[in-house]
């Protein structure tokens, strides 16, 4: 019984460490379109702030899970082929951005803009300011619902059993169906998600508190 | 271009559409049900009762909604109770959704102050009668908006239930794509998916749209 416990937590920690690889390429490429799309939304570029927000509108307005099935089964008709990891990662980031774009825009808007105006009256450029000003403060703005977000995006990569990505939910789900162990792999696998989002959520609570501007309203 | 094809998975995807709806209005009246019950209990004073419900919201919030669908989906049938693949759907995603309901109950609940509380009980209000015709009344503005932006995640999280075989739409369009490329060389998955997708859209883009509104015209 120990040796097998033992196979058994070897394969679920195996499966966590894919979890973990994907979302956090997944959490990375969605922040960093995120963050790129916000800021053209932010500052209201013709046509492409548009196109962004039916982006982010058809991105949220749709489950994950089709967007991740679509992905894989049906683009090799249009000639693109995926393997599951290149689908999972890809899919988190693309579905995460959506989300990330609304908030890092909301974060660059709660810039108080007399801080911009200073900038400019000392005679940045407008590009020059909203990269030295806007988004520093911004995206300080943006870490609690960023991170929230980000673990989301994690959670949500228990979908990439859909195309056979075995990170943590699929392994469960296959040791489950073999050992009936019900109660002690599902609980261990959710105990790794629990575990995993109260890091990432108080990492974030550390970074926020690290680079908070003293006296700065907009950053508690 | 022949068009033949499109007739029968059609009418496939439309009984498939109605377990999606069927499912969704399902898990929303049950999961509704269990988060008001639940964010009505967080007000209670009773440490342990506080404590129950702190658990159970931070646990089922915690994990990913396809884990709890598929711990309900294999633990029925373990502890003896026979349910199809529907119902045990419907269980899982509800007692996730629920716990994210009562969140937003619970917050907007603490969002009306106690002064409101003692005025009804002073009034000679009972603590049930002053919850429910004092608090909850005010409480709901800032309820409302959030949850409907939920609801809207639920719907999204209906076509999950077709990781554990039930034909939804997403579970219905998978098996037309299958049919379709085992009696002909063309799948047809794109445009099957985009019709998965355009469904999807159709029924949730509107409640966001009513989710945004009701929190602008409800803010003040």
């Amino acid at each position: 019984m120990t040796p097998n416990f033992t196979n058994e937590l070897l394969v679920l920690l195996d499966g966590l460490g894919r979890t973990l690889l994907v979302s956090g390429i997944g959490i990375t490429l969605g922040m960093a379109l995120g963050m790129l799309m916000g800021a053209a939304r932010h500052a209201r570029i013709p046509v492409l702030s548009q196109l962004i927000a039916c982006y982010a509108n058809l991105f949220r307005c749709t489950p994950l899970l089709v967007q991740v099935v679509m992905l894989y089964f049906a683009l090799p008709d249009l000639g693109v082929k995926l393997s599951p990891f290149e689908t999972s990662w890809l899919a988190l980031g693309l579905w995460g951005a959506a989300y990330h774009t609304e908030i890092f825009r909301a974060g660059f808007g709660a810039v108080n803009p007399n801080e911009v105006l200073a900038a400019r009256a000392l005679g940045m450029s407008a590009p020059r300011a909203f990269l030295d000003i806007t988004v520093p403060l911004g995206a300080r703005a943006a870490i609690p619902a960023a991170t929230t977000m980000a673990i989301t995006q994690f959670r949500s990569s228990s979908f990439m059993i859909a195309v056979g990505y075995q990170e943590l939910t699929y392994v469960a789900n296959r040791m489950v169906a073999d050992t009936f162990k019900v109660f002690q792999v599902f609980g261990i696998a959710a105990l790794a998600y629990l575990i995993v989002s109260n890091v990432i959520a108080m990492a974030s609570r550390r970074l926020e508190k690290a680079v908070a501007v003293p006296g700065l309203g907009a950053v508690k | 271009m022949n068009q033949e094809w499109m007739g029968p998975v059609a009418s496939h995807m439309l009984s498939g559409l109605y377990v999606t709806l069927w499912v969704s209005l399902l898990t929303t009246l049950v999961a509704t049900a269990i988060g008001v019950a639940v964010g009505a209990l967080s007000a209670s004073t009773t440490l342990w009762v506080k404590f129950v419900v702190r658990i159970y919201i931070d646990v089922f919030r915690g994990v990913p909604s396809l884990i709890t669908l598929l711990f309900v989906f294999f633990a029925l049938p373990h502890v003896g109770i026979s349910t199809g693949p529907i119902t045990a759907s419907v269980l899982g995603l509800a007692l996730w959704g629920g716990a994210n309901i009562a969140e937003t109950a619970r917050g907007a609940l603490k969002s009306i102050s106690s002064h409101q509380t003692e005025a009804a009980r002073a009034l000679g209000m009972g603590k049930l009668d002053a919850l429910v015709f004092a608090v909850m009344p005010q409480a709901l503005r800032r309820f409302l908006p959030p949850y409907i932006g939920q609801l809207t995640v639920l719907i999204q999280a209906s076509a999950l239930t077709s990781v554990v075989g039930v034909t939804d739409l997403l579970g219905s369009a998978r098996q037309m794509i299958e049919r379709l490329a085992y009696v002909s060389n063309d799948a047809h998955a794109v445009e099957i998916y985009c019709g998965v997708l355009v469904v999807f859209f159709v029924i949730c883009y509107p409640l966001t749209l009513l989710s945004d509104y009701l929190e602008r015209r409800l803010r003040n």
